[in-house]
C-alpha cells in the first residue's frame, strides 16, 4: 500500500513539473493514462466480487452443512462450490489474474492435502507440508498479491513518468489551461481510484482471512462427518487449528459428568516429548481448571486471550516460564447455548497476529457445537431409523386424523400394501367394516390422550385375508398424530386356540396360578379350565371367587397349605393327592401336579398345573387295601391253621405212635417167647392183635403222609432207580397175600426199566396198586403188573381181573378217604387213602396215573413216570 | 458187661427197651427225663445212650447238644428215639450230633442191631 502511495506521490511530481511545460499532445496521452487507472481499478474491483461470491459460496456450505445431516447432500455441495469456484478461476483467468489465483489455488490445494494427510494420521509428512505453507504461505500469497499488485502501480507509473516524458518534450504546444484543468479532472479521478484500490486491497486482504478460515472450517466440518466420536473430533480439531495457526501446542477441555469442566489426555503437541512439565501442569489442574483461562472461557462463552501466561497469577504460569509458553488462546466450543468444550492453545513463538485466530475460534465454536449436537442427534436418528427398518414389527404413524404418514417394511410385508401406495390414505383402509366398531373403541381411548397397548383387534390384508394383531398406539407430542406399532399374532391365536381347545378337552382341570398370594399364602389363579365344573360343580368363577382353603377338605387342608409353602421357596415341582369339596358339599379326591415357570434368571413368572378327579382310583384304592388287610387276615389265619395242623401232626404222630410202640413191642417180647411159654391158641390170638397194631400202624403212617403233602413237605430222595425191580420186589411182598387168596400175581417186564425216583416212594405206590389189586380180585382171577420203558419214561400197569369200578365212580377215586360202594357193601378192608397217596407220589415225579375199568371184567391202573423229575422236592 | 442209658418219659417203653437191651446182654440205666439223664451220664459213665426225643424238661435233643457240648461226652454214642417221623425231626436230630435215629414204633432187633453197632463202631 506504502509502494503504491509512493507511486503516486512521484507521478505527482513529476505532473507538476510537465504543468510547467506544453501539454497539448498530453491530453491524449493523459486521457489513455486514466483510462489505465481505470482498468487497474476495475480489476481490483473484478477480484473483491470474485472472493465475495467465494465467500458467499463458503456460506451456502456451512448452511447446508448445518441443515442436512445427509453427508451425500453435503458431498454434493462441496461438489457444487467446487465447481464454482473453479467457474470463478477462469474468470480469474479471463481477468488476466491468473497469476494471483494460480498461487491462491495451489495455497488450497496444499491445505487440502495437508488435511487428508493430518486424518490419515500422516503427521510428519504434514508436518513438512505445514513448514512449506500453511499460514505463512497464506500471508505469503498476500504478499505475492500485493507485490503484483505494487508491480502493476509501478508500471502504471513508470508508464505515467514514459507519458509524462513523452509530453514534456511534446508540451510546449499545449496550453497551460487545457493543461491544468486535465490534469486537475485526471488528478482528481487518479485519486479516487487509487483510493478505491487501497479500499479494495484491505477489504480483499479480509476476505482471503475469512476465506482461509472457511476453509479450516469447512475441514474441520468434514472431518467431524467422518469421525465417530466427539473426543477424537475435538482431537483432529485442535490438531488442525494449530497446524493452520502454526503454533505447536493444544488441548481439549471437557465437561465431565458432574457438569465440572475438566482437562483431559487430548493434545496436540508439534514435537513429541516437548511442554511435558506445562502439560503435566495442565492435567493437574483437574477441577482447578475453573480458575485457569480455560475456565474463563468457559465463564464468559468468547474467546479468551493472553499475550504471555507466564506473567500471569494462573495456576499454570510457573510451567509457562519454566518451558517458555508465551501466547494462549481458549475458546469455548457451545452446543445448544452450553459450553460443551474448550479449546486452548499455545505457543512459544513470538504471537502472530490474533485477529485471525479469534476469527477461527469464534467460527469453530459455532461450527463444533452444531456439529457436536448434531452428531448426538444423528447417531440416536440413523439408529432409530435402522430400528424401525429391521424390527419385523410394523411401525406407522399417522395424522390426528389417522391419516398415514409413514410405513416401515416389516409394516408393507405384513399388509401387502407397499409404503407408496398406503402413505396418505386413511388407516381404516386397514379395517373391515364390521371391525369399526372396536376401532372406534380404539380412537376413543386415544383422544383421552391415553397410550393403547397391546390392543388386539382384526386387520384386513391388501389381499382381502383378516389377521389377528395387537396394537400400541402412542401419542406423539404436539398432537402430531400417533405412532402404531403392531404385531402379527394370527399364528399365535391359532396356536393358542389349538392349544386351549385341546387343554380343554383334556379329563382333568387345568390351571394358571399368578404370584400374587391370597390370605393363606396360595397364588392366585388366573386361569381355570372350564373341566372344573364336571369335577367340583364350580364354574372357574365361582371357583376363584373363594379362598383356595375353602375348597380343601378340612383334613387336609394344613397339609396342602404347608406343602404349597414349600414348593413356593424352592420352586420345585409339586404333585399330591389331597380332598376338596365339591360344590354339593361331597368329597372328591384329586391329584394335584404344578410346576413353576421361571425366567432367564430363574425368577418364578408363574405356576401351571392340572387337577385329576380320583376319587374312583382312591375308592377302589380303598376297597383294595381293605381286600388286602383281609386276606392278610386271611392268610395269617390260614398260617395259624397250617401252624395248628403241624402241631396235630406231631401230637398224633407221637401220641399214637407211642402206644402202639408199647403193644407191638410188648407183644414181640410174648411171642418171642421171652414172657415164658405161649400155647397155640394165645399164639392165634396174640397173632390177631399183632395184625390190628400193623393194620392201626399203617393208617397213622398213611394219615402223616397225607398231612405231609397237604404240607407240601412230600420230599423224594432222588437217585437213579429201577422200577422192575422194585416191581418184583412189591410182587415177592405180595405174594404170600395173594396166594392165600388164590389170586394168581405175576410180573410182565423184560428188561430193567431205569428212571431217576425216590426208591421207597415207587415202592409204596406200586405196592399200593397190587394189594388193591389183590383185595378186589376175587379167588382165581389174575394181577398182572407190567413194566415197561418207553421213549419219555417208564410206565408201570398194574391189571386185575376183579369186580371193576363203575363209571361215575372212577373220577372220584383219587380223592382221600374215598370208598367206591361195592367195596363197602362187602366190607372190604380199606382206609380210602391208598389211591390217594398213590396220586401225591405220581404227581410229586411229575408224573400221571389213569385207571381204566369195566364192570364185572376188571380195572387196569396206568402210571406213567418221566425219566428224569427236574426238581428235589416238589408240592403235591 | 457194657453200660447202657436208655432215657424215656413212657416208663412202658423205657422198661421195654431195658429189658430188650438186658436180655442182648447190656448193662442198663434209666432215667426218666434228660435232666435225670444227664446226671447219670456224669455219675455212671454208660459207654452210649438211648435218648427218647420228647421228654420233659430236657428233650432229647438237648441233651445231646449238652452231651456234645462236654469235653468228656463228646464223643459218647447217642441213639434217639422218636414217634416224630417227620424226616425236619431227623434233621435236627443229626444237627444236634446224635449217631443213629430209630422211629418209633420200632423193632427190638433193629434198635439192638444198631446198638452194637454204635458200639463196635467205636471200638
Amino acid at each position: 500500500m506504502r509502494l503504491i502511495r509512493r507511486g503516486f506521490r512521484a507521478s505527482d511530481l513529476l505532473v507538476l513539473a510537465a504543468a510547467l511545460a506544453v501539454a497539448g499532445v498530453a491530453t491524449v496521452l493523459l486521457v489513455r493514462n486514466g483510462n489505465e487507472v481505470s482498468k487497474a481499478g476495475t480489476r481490483e474491483l473484478l477480484i473483491t466480487d470474485l472472493l465475495r461470491r467465494e465467500n458467499d459460496l463458503y456460506d451456502l456450505s456451512y448452511s447446508l452443512l448445518n441443515g442436512h445431516a445427509d453427508p451425500s447432500n453435503v458431498r454434493w455441495v462441496e461438489r457444487d462450490v467446487a465447481q464454482q469456484i473453479e467457474e470463478l478461476e477462469t474468470h480469474h483467468r479471463e481477468a488476466d489474474l491468473a497469476d494471483v489465483f494460480t498461487a491462491d489455488r495451489a495455497f488450497r490445494q496444499a491445505l487440502s492435502k495437508e488435511l487428508e494427510l493430518l486424518e490419515a494420521g500422516e503427521y510428519s509428512a504434514a508436518l513438512e507440508l505445514q513448514r512449506r505453507s500453511i499460514f505463512p504461505k497464506h500471508r505469503a500469497v498476500s504478499r505475492e498479491l500485493s507485490a503484483a499488485m505494487s508491480d502493476f502501480d509501478e508500471r502504471r507509473s513508470t508508464l505515467s513518468a514514459r507519458e509524462t516524458r513523452i509530453s514534456i518534450i511534446a508540451s510546449f504546444v499545449a496550453a497551460l489551461g487545457i493543461a491544468l484543468v486535465t490534469l486537475i479532472a485526471s488528478r482528481s479521478r487518479r485519486d479516487r481510484a487509487a483510493a478505491e484500490a487501497a479500499q479494495l486491497a484491505i477489504e480483499n486482504q479480509r476476505l482471503r482471512d475469512q476465506n482461509a478460515i472457511a476453509e479450516l472450517v469447512r475441514q474441520v466440518a468434514r472431518s467431524a462427518e467422518k469421525t465417530e466420536s466427539v473426543p477424537r473430533l475435538l482431537e483432529r480439531t485442535i490438531g488442525l487449528v494449530c497446524f493452520f495457526a502454526g503454533w505447536p501446542l493444544g488441548h481439549v477441555w471437557l465437561r465431565g459428568t458432574e457438569g465440572r469442566l475438566e482437562p483431559t489426555n487430548i493434545w496436540h503437541c508439534e514435537e513429541t516429548g516437548r511442554f511435558r512439565s506445562f502439560r503435566r501442569a495442565t492435567e493437574d489442574m483437574a477441577a482447578a481448571g475453573e480458575e485457569g483461562l480455560a475456565g474463563r472461557a468457559a465463564r464468559s462463552g468468547r474467546p479468551e486471550w493472553l499475550d504471555d501466561i507466564g506473567a500471569t497469577d494462573l495456576p499454570r504460569a510457573a510451567a509457562a516460564r519454566a518451558e517458555g509458553v508465551t501466547a494462549s488462546l481458549a475458546f469455548p466450543i457451545l452446543s445448544n447455548g452450553e459450553v460443551v468444550a474448550v479449546l486452548e492453545m499455545f505457543t512459544d513463538r513470538p504471537s502472530p497476529a490474533h485477529r485471525a485466530l479469534d476469527g477461527i475460534a469464534g467460527a469453530l465454536a459455532v461450527q463444533l457445537g452444531e456439529i457436536i449436537s448434531r452428531k448426538a442427534v444423528d447417531v440416536e436418528r440413523s439408529r432409530l431409523a435402522a430400528i424401525v427398518a429391521s424390527t419385523d414389527d410394523s411401525m406407522l404413524t399417522t395424522t390426528p386424523g389417522g391419516r398415514i404418514t409413514s410405513w416401515n417394511r416389516a409394516a408393507a410385508e405384513h399388509s401387502g400394501y407397499s409404503a407408496e401406495e398406503i402413505i396418505g390414505r386413511p388407516i381404516t383402509v386397514l379395517f373391515p367394516d364390521e371391525l369399526q366398531r372396536e376401532f372406534g373403541q380404539l380412537l376413543e381411548r386415544l383422544e383421552r390422550g391415553e397410550t393403547v397397548r397391546n390392543f388386539e383387534l382384526k386387520l384386513r390384508k391388501r389381499s382381502g385375508e383378516l389377521a389377528d394383531i395387537s396394537v400400541t398406539v402412542t401419542p406423539l407430542g404436539g398432537k402430531r398424530g400417533f405412532a402404531i406399532t403392531s404385531r402379527d399374532i394370527t399364528e399365535l391365536r391359532q396356536t393358542q386356540m389349538r392349544y386351549r381347545t385341546l387343554v380343554e378337552q383334556l379329563p382333568l382341570m387345568t390351571y394358571v396360578d399368578e404370584p400374587t398370594i391370597d390370605e393363606d399364602g396360595f397364588w392366585k389363579s388366573s386361569y381355570v379350565s372350564p373341566q372344573i365344573e364336571a369335577i367340583l360343580g364350580f364354574t372357574p368363577e365361582e371357583w376363584n371367587a373363594m379362598p383356595y382353603s375353602a375348597h380343601i377338605h378340612e383334613d387336609d387342608r394344613e397339609r396342602v397349605i404347608a406343602g404349597h409353602a414349600e414348593v413356593y421357596s424352592t420352586l420345585c415341582d409339586y404333585d399330591d393327592e389331597y380332598r376338596l369339596v365339591h360344590k354339593d358339599g361331597s368329597t372328591v379326591w384329586v391329584r394335584d401336579a404344578m410346576t413353576f415357570v421361571r425366567d432367564d434368571s430363574g425368577e418364578a413368572l408363574y405356576a401351571q398345573g392340572y387337577t385329576v378327579d380320583i376319587t374312583k382310583q382312591k375308592t377302589y384304592e380303598q376297597e383294595l387295601d381293605r381286600l388286602l388287610a383281609r386276606e392278610r387276615a386271611q392268610n395269617e389265619e390260614l398260617r395259624e391253621l397250617d401252624r395248628l395242623k403241624d402241631e396235630f401232626v406231631a401230637l398224633v404222630s407221637h401220641e399214637l405212635r407211642t402206644p402202639l410202640t408199647s403193644i407191638r413191642g410188648y407183644l414181640e417180647l410174648v411171642l418171642d417167647g421171652q414172657a415164658g411159654k405161649v400155647n397155640d391158641q394165645q399164639l392165634q390170638f396174640l397173632g390177631v392183635v399183632e395184625r390190628n397194631a400193623d393194620r392201626l400202624q399203617r393208617l397213622v403212617g398213611d394219615l402223616l403222609f397225607i398231612a405231609q403233602v397237604d404240607a407240601g413237605r412230600l420230599t423224594l430222595e432222588l437217585e437213579r432207580t429201577d422200577a422192575v425191580r422194585i416191581a418184583r420186589e412189591a410182587i415177592e411182598a405180595a405174594s404170600p397175600i395173594a396166594a392165600d387168596k388164590d389170586v394168581e400175581l405175576r410180573l410182565d417186564a423184560h428188561d430193567g426199566a431205569l428212571l431217576v425216583g425216590d426208591r421207597s416212594r415207587l415202592a409204596q405206590l406200586i405196592d399200593n396198586l397190587v394189594s388193591n389189586a389183590i383185595k378186589f380180585t376175587p379167588a382165581g382171577g389174575r394181577v398182572l403188573v407190567r413194566v415197561a420203558s418207553t421213549p419219555t419214561g417208564v410206565t408201570i400197569e398194574v391189571a386185575d381181573t376183579g369186580m371193576g369200578i363203575p363209571a361215575d365212580e372212577q373220577a372220584r377215586l383219587f380223592q382221600r378217604f374215598f370208598r367206591t360202594a361195592a367195596a363197602s357193601s362187602q366190607a372190604i378192608p380199606g382206609t380210602g387213602l391208598g389211591l390217594a397217596i398213590s396220586k401225591a407220589i405220581v404227581d410229586a415225579h411229575e408224573g400221571a396215573i389213569a385207571v381204566t375199568s369195566e364192570e364185572g371184567h376188571g380195572t387196569t391202573f396206568r402210571v406213567s413216570i418221566p425219566t428224569q423229575v427236574d426238581s428235589i422236592e416238589v408240592a403235591a | 458187661m457194657r453200660k447202657v442209658l436208655v432215657a424215656d418219659d413212657d416208663a412202658d417203653i423205657r422198661t421195654l427197651v431195658a429189658l430188650r437191651l438186658r436180655y442182648a446182654g447190656f448193662e442198663v440205666v434209666e432215667a426218666e427225663d434228660g435232666e435225670q439223664a444227664l446226671e447219670l451220664v456224669a455219675t455212671e459213665r454208660p459207654e452210649l445212650c438211648v435218648l427218647d426225643v420228647t421228654m420233659p424238661k430236657v428233650d432229647g435233643f438237648e441233651v445231646t447238644r449238652r452231651l456234645r457240648a462236654n469235653a468228656e461226652t463228646e464223643r459218647l454214642p447217642v441213639i434217639l428215639l422218636t414217634a416224630r417221623a417227620q424226616s425236619r425231626a431227623l434233621a435236627e436230630g443229626i444237627a444236634a450230633g446224635a449217631n443213629d435215629y430209630v422211629p418209633k414204633p420200632f423193632r427190638a432187633d433193629d434198635l439192638i442191631a444198631r446198638v452194637k453197632a454204635e458200639l463196635e463202631g467205636r471200638v
